[in-house]
């Protein structure tokens, strides 16, 4: 039996143990719910428990309980050694600690109280490796264990009394900041403590030592705290150890994950089993991915035999041990080639073989491609130099370019080169390489400059090279099928300064082969080879230009003809010889006097003679007979000089001018024409020559001036046609210098006034243009003029008429729009702009509805169209918000022509607001002639209703009322007994209640009777400073407002101007109405939360003759229907039975008939109410 | 005992004073017209009255104003539910009238005796 129960109870103390290693090796958090956590906590206290129970019934062997108190012991040292704060679940350690600390307390009372076994545990403390320090209440130390004393360098008994930071002094083995006090913290929580990580203890000779530690609390059996244990260790090895692994584990994978270079760490058979991220980056891989591959399959396949070479002897252990390095191939997945630079040593094993190998990669790809790039663009700078070279030497632009084209598309390995020469808006193929390009010449190949798509065209008017990388890619490429292979192109302006020659256009079969360096050679050339087309095309020019010369002369139609001082003719063209009737090569050499008639030749001879003398010029016509008819002849003779200017030869340019001559005598002939038209035409004529003198003047210009022509003619045309301005009488510009100077036609400026000779005036239109010779130079001007008085005076009148319209337009103070029948705005007037709704460019040329809501523009539209439809003028009323208030609109549309309607809108606010007014009041005063006559009606049923209920009270309740008395007594029932019977059913209460909701329609009826006009007004003059103050302070101890809301809470702000005029009214009743603003307005402030404050004031309205009370809240103010209402008799927005809806009706009915006032309310929603009350101050009459 | 008498047109009403005035050991005799009330007064003598104005027939006034030209001595208190209604300046000069107006409703019966009470007194002091 008891053998039983000891197993049982080594087995439980057996699975505490396990469940306490579980908890310091944190299996416990791996654990998924609270609830199997919690578990465990419950078998741990249950365990502890039951062992403390068991433990004083069953000490007898002691042997037995000597190890059980070694095992209780090995209990509390796993607990106390626990690291819980790092192991368990933020927010567990507290119950952990509290349900141990529970249990092992349990077990250490019974412990103690069997007095047996203190020194059994003495010995067991002294003789275990951990250091055990204990200290009281207050922290002082009572005991040390042998490996303490070791470790502090204190002795037990030194030690003993002081306080445990003296003997135990920990920093922070990092900040070296003194750590805090586990004993202190233990005291203070009344938990079991962690020491913080890093925990260095100084020990008294100054010798560091690395600790992890933990500290409990001792409880006595009434669970106070008696003092504390701490056990800790020297873990400075341990620690050391650990950081160094981490650090240099940490430092390794960091420095291999971060290297700006691949690396990757392959086996001896060649497997990668590790690589960094960029190794992965660089090739395309994922990093995972490329863990297991062979070393071979990332490698290009040149650089792969190297590694199967190499392989064998990594494989042997026989690899170098210092670094070896190779550039080597590897491969993208995208299946290009990465230049590697690759870094490579073995990495040995403990025993100092090898086991892996580790390589770094270091990308030179780019590095690789520069170089290649730097060496092709110094080629081809030399090549670029050498085309210059030879393409300078040859003047034929052809020539030039067909060789340019050689050698461009030979010495830089092209596909194929073309060039094209820019002729005005088109760009011609000039020369293009092999059979494509000589088939594209034949076709005459061009592209128009302002074609987008041509890379030719493009590099052309944009003055700069184009490129193509990879003609697939380019959306907008057109392939040519005589070049299938073309892959990359690009294309060359050829400039001098901004001007473009050509474009010379390169093509590659190979994409993305042009590079930036290539580009800039192929600018360069560009120039160059534009300077050697220009030049080739500059001597070209030059040989045309003789050649043209030459041929000019030859071709020419006149006769031209070279002779000597002697009249010996040295040369002629094709049209003198031909003039002469003789072969071109017949003429040179004979005398004038052979070819021609003696008396020409003699003229001719004259003429030489006197050119050889002077050296001047001499021009001549001549009639020459030729076969019966008769030829003019225009001859001029020029001198041709020597360099040292001697006259040494005659250039003669005749030419046969005889149909000139037939042309100037049918001049003649029209220009009698001309002045038979001119002088019956209706409109005056006047012409001038150049001088502005007047050569003509028609009939209708005689009349109108009052000169005749024959006076006229020869005098300046300001003296004849004397023009002012009808208007300012200032003389007007004259039209013939303006067209003189001008070269153009030219209208005369308006309200232009002709004075004729004899001073008529006439209101004249008219035009000028200059006359032309043959040659387009001016000769003299025509002016035609009409006279448009009659005309002019009444467009005058009608001016003036629309004048005076505009000006009743103007005066009048309504609005007006123009409206098409779409609803359009066409048009508008205002005579301010603050009466419009909007500014005139936000609604001019819109429609109703992007001006208006939809609410208000389609029935307008739909106004507009009716009033288009019946002609008939219809009316729409509308109110928009404006500066904050409610403006009504009444527009009038009035049909105005097709499509059209003008309406004429009047702002009506104020009439409407009047109207508004006079109906509140014309309501108020029909409830109040109703409620008078209702008020006997309603008073007498209340009064049978209230009485009787006064008297059923006195009955039920009054103890002391005689016939109360004698009734209860006839009836044998004590008149207490009735009254107690009746209180406990609530009798009086609901009597009470009757009376209250009676009392509330009498004073209903009587509010309501204040709308009868009779007053029985008592009135003398009041200070409203004082009345509002009053009535203020009144409604701070208002019982029905304190009810509902705490008055002193609102903030009251006066602004009351000074020496106010008193007011005659009846003090009383203007306080009501105060205190009903004052009311709704603390109630308002009150539902809408926030600081509640009333603005009030007072000022003086002097031209109204009125004290203005002005009672301003902050609640949530009221919409345009409420406010609206807001005097209207039983409108309230109050909850039934919260409020009449009588107040402000009372109040505006107190203000505006019994004192003559005016009361209004300015309110929008958020922005608080603002009751404005206008009293007059002095009394108009009597009082009503 | 005392005896007042009561007239208004409204049962109702009459009823709730009657009984009021009962309760406090008064008797009370009732009429619903001022002539109904004279009638009564030929072999009554109450030494009170309560009087409505708006009656049918001869309106409250004229009623007090005959009562007192008939030399009949009584009190009377005018109770009305007519809002506009004032004592007339005549009957005012009265002092067997009372000054106070009561107006339904009476929240406060109490008052009405008080006052009824007082003016008897008054009237005794008088003579």
């Amino acid at each position: 039996m008891e053998n039983e129960t000891l197993e049982s109870r080594d087995s439980r103390i057996g699975q505490i143990l396990s469940l306490m290693q579980q908890l310091g090796s944190g299996n416990l958090q791996a654990r998924e719910t609270p609830s199997e956590r919690g578990d465990d906590l419950d078998e741990i206290i249950s365990g502890l428990n039951v062992l403390a129970q068991r433990f004083s019934a069953q000490l007898t062997p002691l042997t037995k309980t000597e190890q059980w108190l070694d095992k209780i012991m090995e209990v509390i040292i796993a607990i106390a050694s626990l690291d819980f704060t790092r192991k368990m679940p933020i927010g567990d350690e507290g119950n952990v600690f509290d349900a141990v600390g529970v249990g092992l307390n349990a077990l250490s009372e019974e412990l103690f109280a069997s007095t047996i076994s203190r020194d059994y545990l003495d010995s067991i403390i002294n003789s275990i490796g951990d250091a055990v320090i204990a200290t009281d209440a207050e922290g002082k130390v009572t005991r040390l264990n042998p490996v303490a004393e070791e470790l502090t360098g204190w002795m037990g008994k030194e030690a003993e009394g002081k306080h445990l930071s003296e003997v135990f002094n920990i920093v922070n083995a990092k900040t070296r900041e003194t750590a805090v006090n586990p004993v202190t913290q233990v005291l203070e929580s009344g938990k079991i403590v962690g020491l913080a990580n890093h925990t260095m203890l100084i020990a008294k000779d100054g010798t560091e030592y690395q600790i992890a530690d933990s500290a409990a609390p001792i409880r006595n059996s009434d669970g106070n705290i008696t003092g504390v244990v701490m056990v800790f260790r020297n873990v400075t090895e341990e620690y050391y150890m650990k950081e160094m692994l981490r650090d240099s584990g940490e430092r390794y994978r960091r420095l291999f994950d971060l290297l700006p270079y691949g690396a990757e760490v392959i086996d001896l058979e060649g497997n990668i089993i590790e690589c960094n991220p960029h190794t992965a980056r660089m090739l395309g891989y994922e990093r995972d991915e490329l863990i297991g591959k062979h070393i071979t399959e990332i490698l290009a396949p040149s650089s792969i035999e190297i590694f199967r070479q190499k392989l064998p002897s990594i494989a042997k252990g026989i690899a170098k041990e210092n670094i070896e390095s190779a550039d080597i191939k590897m491969m993208h997945t995208n299946g290009s080639i990465i230049d590697v630079l690759r870094l490579g040593r073995p990495i040995y094993d403990a025993y100092g073989k090898i086991s892996n190998y580790l390589s770094v990669n270091v990308d030179i790809t780019e590095r690789k491609r520069a170089e290649e790039e730097r060496e092709r663009f110094a080629l081809q700078l030399s090549i670029a130099s050498d085309i210059a070279t030879q393409i300078n030497a040859i003047l034929d632009p052809d020539k030039l370019l067909n060789a340019v084209i050689s050698l461009i598309k030979e010495r830089f390995g092209l596909y194929y080169a073309h060039v094209y020469t820019l002729e005005e808006t088109m760009l011609k193929l000039r020369s293009g390489y092999g059979e494509a390009g000589k088939k594209m010449l034949a076709e005459g190949h061009a592209i128009s400059l302002d074609s987008e798509i041509s890379l030719v065209a493009r590099a052309a008017w944009r003055k700069e090279i184009v490129v193509v990388h990879d003609v697939a890619a380019a959306p907008d490429f057109l392939p040519n099928l005589l070049l299938p292979d073309t892959k990359s192109e690009v294309a060359v302006p050829l400039l001098i300064g901004e001007r473009v020659l050509g474009v010379f256009d390169v093509q590659h079969d190979e994409t993305d082969r042009f590079t930036q360096a290539d580009l800039d050679v192929f600018n360069t050339l560009g120039g160059q080879i534009a300077t050697a087309l220009q030049n080739a095309s500059l001597f070209e020019a030059l040989r045309e230009s003789e050649e043209k010369y030459r041929t000019l002369v030859e071709y020419s139609s006149d006769f031209i003809f070279l002779i000597d001082n002697e009249g010996v003719v040295l040369s002629v063209n094709q049209a003198a010889a031909r003039s002469l009737g003789r072969k071109p090569q017949d003429v040179p050499g004979k005398n004038v006097s052979e070819l021609f008639p003696p008396e020409i030749a003699g003229n001719y001879k004259r003429s030489l003679k006197k050119i050889f003398e002077t050296g001047t010029s001499i021009a001549n016509e001549v009639v020459m007979p030729a076969g019966g008819e008769v030829l003019w002849i225009s001859s001029s003779l020029n001198p041709v000089k020597d360099k040292a200017g001697e006259v040494v030869a005659v250039l003669g340019v005749s030419r046969d001018i005889t149909e000139r001559k037939q042309a100037q005598e049918l001049l003649q002939e029209s220009e009698e024409n001309l002045r038979a038209t001119l002088n019956s035409i209706g409109d005056a004529v006047i012409a001038t020559d150049t001088q502005g003198n007047v050569t003509r003047l028609n009939p209708v210009a005689e009349t109108l001036t009052g000169w005749l022509l024959s006076e006229a003619g020869g005098k300046p045309l300001s003296e004849i046609f004397d023009i002012v301005n009808a208007r300012t009488r200032e003389t007007a510009v004259n039209p013939v210098t303006q067209v003189l100077k001008s070269g153009k036609i030219v209208g005369l400026a308006n309200h232009t006034m002709l004075i004729a000779k004899d001073g008529t005036e006439y209101q004249i239109s008219d035009s000028a243009a200059p006359i032309w010779d043959a040659d387009g130079n001016i000769i003299g001007v025509v002016l035609v003029f009409r006279d448009v008085t009659e005309e002019y005076r009444m467009r005058e009148t009608l001016g003036e008429s629309e004048a005076r319209n505009r000006a009743i337009l103007n005066a009048i103070p309504d609005l007006m729009f123009v409206f098409s029948k779409d609803g359009t705005f066409i048009d508008y007037h205002a005579t301010s702009s603050d009466l419009l709704y909007a500014p005139p460019e936000q609604f001019l040329g819109k429609k109703l509805r992007d001006v208006f809501s939809p609410e208000l523009a389609a029935p307008f539209l739909h106004l507009i169209k009716q009033t288009i439809m019946t002609e008939q003028t219809q009316i729409y009323e509308y109110s928009l918000p404006m500066d904050g208030l409610q403006h009504h609109f009444e527009a009038r549309l009035v049909f105005y022509g097709q499509d059209r309607v003008l309406s004429i809108t009047q702002n009506v606010t104020e009439r409407k607001n009047m109207q508004e007014m006079t109906v509140q009041s014309e309501k108020m005063l029909s409830v109040g002639g109703l409620a008078a006559g209702m008020a006997h009606e309603i008073n007498n049923p209340l009064a049978g209703m209230m009485q009787t209920a006064n008297v059923m009270n006195n009955r039920l309740t009054n103890i002391d009322m005689l016939a109360n008395q004698r009734a209860a007594e006839e009836a044998g029932i004590p008149m207490e007994s009735i009254r107690t019977f009746m209180e406990s059913r609530g009798i009086p209460r609901m009597l009470a209640a009757i009376n209250q909701s009676g009392r509330r329609i009498a004073k209903i009826v009587d509010n309501m009777l204040s709308f009868s006009r009779k007053s029985d007004a008592v009135v003398s003059t009041h200070d409203m400073v004082e009345l509002l103050d009053r009535t203020v302070s009144l409604a701070a101890t208002d019982y029905d407002l304190k009810k509902q809301y705490d008055f002193k809470t609102i903030e009251i702000v006066k602004e009351y101007e000074a020496d106010l005029p008193l007011v005659p009214c009846e003090g009383v009743k203007i306080q009501q109405v105060f205190l009903n603003i004052l009311r709704n307005g603390a109630q308002a402030m009150q539902e809408a939360g926030g600081k509640p404050r009333f603005v009030l004031r007072l000022a003086r309205e002097t031209e109204l003759g009125m004290l203005r009370i002005e009672i301003e809240d902050n609640g949530a103010g009221m919409d345009e229907t409420t406010r609206k209402r807001a005097f209207e008799p039983f409108f309230t927005t109050k909850p039934v039975g919260v409020g009449t809806g009588l107040g402000l009706s009372v109040s505006y009915f107190i203000v505006s008939e019994n004192h003559g006032g005016e009361m209004e309310v300015v309110s929008e929603p958020g922005k608080g109410a603002t009751f404005i009350i206008r009293l007059p101050v002095e009394r108009i009459g009597t009082v009503p | 005992m005392k005896t007042i008498l009561i007239l208004d047109d409204e049962q109702v009403v009459r009823a709730s004073f009657v009984d009021f005035f009962e309760d406090c050991l008064w008797r009370s005799i009732q009429a619903e017209s001022a002539e109904e009330a004279l009638k009564l007064l030929t072999h009554e003598t109450p030494i009170a009255a309560i009087v409505d104005v708006r009656l049918p027939g001869m309106d409250g006034n004229e009623f007090i104003r005959e009562v007192h030209r008939r030399n009949i001595s009584m009190a009377f208190v005018v109770c009305t539910g007519s809002p506009e209604y004032v004592v007339p300046d005549d009957l005012l000069e009265l002092s067997s009238v009372s000054s106070h107006l009561f107006k339904k409703p009476v929240t406060d019966l109490a008052d009405l005796e008080k006052e009824i009470l007082r003016i008897i007194e008054h009237e005794k002091e008088i003579g």
